[in-house]
């Protein structure tokens, strides 16, 4: 082996060794990481070509000067014209299949442009006042549906829930008497399009992500009153409203406790009002994962009056699956007929004994029955301690801290009255109802169960 | 940075970003081959009038 093979054969060796590194792929750089990356360059490409194609027609147009083309000659022009934006039409939504996108959803994507063209100040306060019927109160309902999804089209939610509320005190007034109810003012026509236009606002998918930050989502924030003042306008628009706050709930998990509060005040703001919809209202209730506690109460009261079966099934459910907590002055703060339709169902699920209950609903439980206890008066308050006499058996748990928290109360309310036996109320200068229900309650209880 | 896909999207199919160049470049080529179809009937009508024009301006002369 000479001194040359021995080179070349290092050479060779020396490139057999640098071969993977001079050869290896370069990175290939792709432009698109997502389908969506594609689509976007897709619908941009094709609306400049479009926009070029145009541009270049017109060109050519003014170059032939039109009014010297034969009246074929244009047709077969605009023919052609068609014929391209038709092909590029199809490429695209062919395009778009291929990458998943249906032409409904992309056509309401790009509906966003529409939103987002805010009229200034002044058209705004326009559109408001013929919404609201004009100077004169004269303006047909038609111009003021169109007026109102035109203020819609670019408003918040929130400012749409406020229009809202402004149609319903709106009809409020006529109904009270206040305005006479005519075509020009009453509003459910107009409630009925705002509605419409928010459910609709709420359907896109993203609506919430870019409208509703989380840190947004409260109750008051969200205007459930508004909501709630909506629900004048009917069965349908109650329908509406639960049905919006059903699909943001869905699609957006973490507004399920929000928009349960929010359900139980639009409900129990409408109690005197007769509606459909109880079923799904104690299906909210009983929604497992649905962190619902005292507002579920809230939903149960509204409820009961026009559904009492379903609202009670749903009651008992949403006690089971652990979504009522029920806390301190959720009995109390009900009205009377409400109280006593929860009281009813109440003691229908405590006959079946809380032994499925963990020990923090116990206590709430406890401290919800004592503090109902407390205030209770006349036939709620005889129901109520029968009610604990008549279940005692089969919760003895509950009724011993019920009676133990009644035993506080009186402590309590002692210390609170200058230590007085007599549970005197320094204010009023007697006997205040919460003291004699302590001691009226224990002592009626221990009579009947002496065993406590 | 890669955007987020369009939210909401039922469906959308998983593809790699070499299957996305692909449809990309295909629907660029179909594209392309649109708008030759369409300069091309626009060059004939071009043609069709300018012949008509000439003729015209004959037979004027």
């Amino acid at each position: 082996m000479d001194s040359t093979q021995t080179s070349t054969e290092s050479t060779a060796a020396t490139e057999k060794q640098e071969t993977p590194r001079t050869e290896a792929p370069a990175p290939v750089h792709y432009e698109f990481q997502t389908p969506h990356e594609t689509q976007s360059r897709i619908e941009r490409v094709v609306e400049r070509v479009v926009l070029e194609t145009d541009a270049m027609v017109d060109r050519a147009l003014k170059s032939w000067a039109p009014e010297s083309l034969s009246a074929a000659e244009q047709s077969q022009m605009g023919t052609i014209q068609r014929s391209f934006h038709d092909a590029v039409r199809a490429l695209k939504e062919k395009y778009d299949a291929t990458l998943g996108y249906p032409q409904s959803q992309l056509r309401d994507a790009n509906r966003e442009p529409e939103h987002k063209a805010q009229p200034n100040e002044y058209q705004r306060m326009n559109l408001l006042n013929t919404v609201k019927g004009g100077a004169d109160g004269t303006t047909p309902m038609s111009t003021r549906v169109k007026a109102l999804g035109e203020y819609q089209a670019a408003a918040a939610p929130k400012d749409m829930l406020t229009v809202i509320a402004g149609l319903a005190a709106n009809l409020n007034e006529s109904k009270a008497g206040v305005r006479p109810v005519t075509e020009s003012n009453f509003a459910p026509p107009l409630a009925e399009a705002a509605l419409n236009n928010l459910s609709q606002k709420f359907s896109r998918s993203d609506a919430w992500q870019t409208e509703v930050p989380k840190q947004e989502l409260d109750p008051d924030k969200l205007n459930a009153d508004s909501l709630a003042r909506a629900m004048v306008f009917g069965v349908k628009a109650q329908e509406q409203v639960i049905g919006i706050m059903e699909k943001v709930s869905r699609e957006r998990p973490e507004t399920r406790e929000v928009m349960a509060a929010s359900l139980g005040k639009v409900v129990f703001n409408r109690l005197g009002t007769r509606f459909e919809t109880a079923d799904r209202v104690a299906a909210v209730l009983a929604m497992p994962q649905v962190s619902t506690r005292e507002q579920s109460l809230d939903l149960l009261s509204a409820a009961i009056i026009p559904s009492p079966l379903k609202a009670r099934s749903g009651f008992g459910e949403a006690v089971r699956v652990g979504n009522i907590h029920l806390s301190e002055n959720t009995l109390e703060t009900m009205p009377p007929e409400v109280q006593m339709a929860a009281l009813q169902e109440l003691h229908k699920l405590l006959e079946t004994g809380t032994q499925g209950l963990d020990l923090e609903t116990m206590n709430i439980l406890a401290d919800n029955l004592t503090a109902a206890c407390l205030s209770a008066d006349g036939q709620f308050g005889v129901e109520l301690r029968d009610m604990l006499v008549s279940v005692a058996a089969k919760n003895p748990d509950l009724l011993g801290r019920v009676l133990q928290g009644l035993e506080q109360a009186r402590e309590e309310l002692e210390k609170e009255s200058g230590n007085s036996p007599s549970g005197n109320d320094p204010l009023v200068g007697k006997v205040s109802p919460a003291y004699k229900n302590a001691v009226d309650f224990r002592s009626q209880i221990i009579a009947v169960r002496p065993g406590y | 940075m890669p955007q987020p896909d369009l939210p909401g999207s039922p469906k959308t199919p998983n593809f790699t970003p070499q299957e996305l160049q692909k449809i990309y470049n295909d629907f660029e080529n179909d594209l392309l081959q649109i708008r030759k179809k369409m300069l091309e009937e626009l060059k004939g009508l071009d043609a069709v009038i300018v012949a008509r024009k000439i003729k015209e301006l004959r037979e004027s002369i």
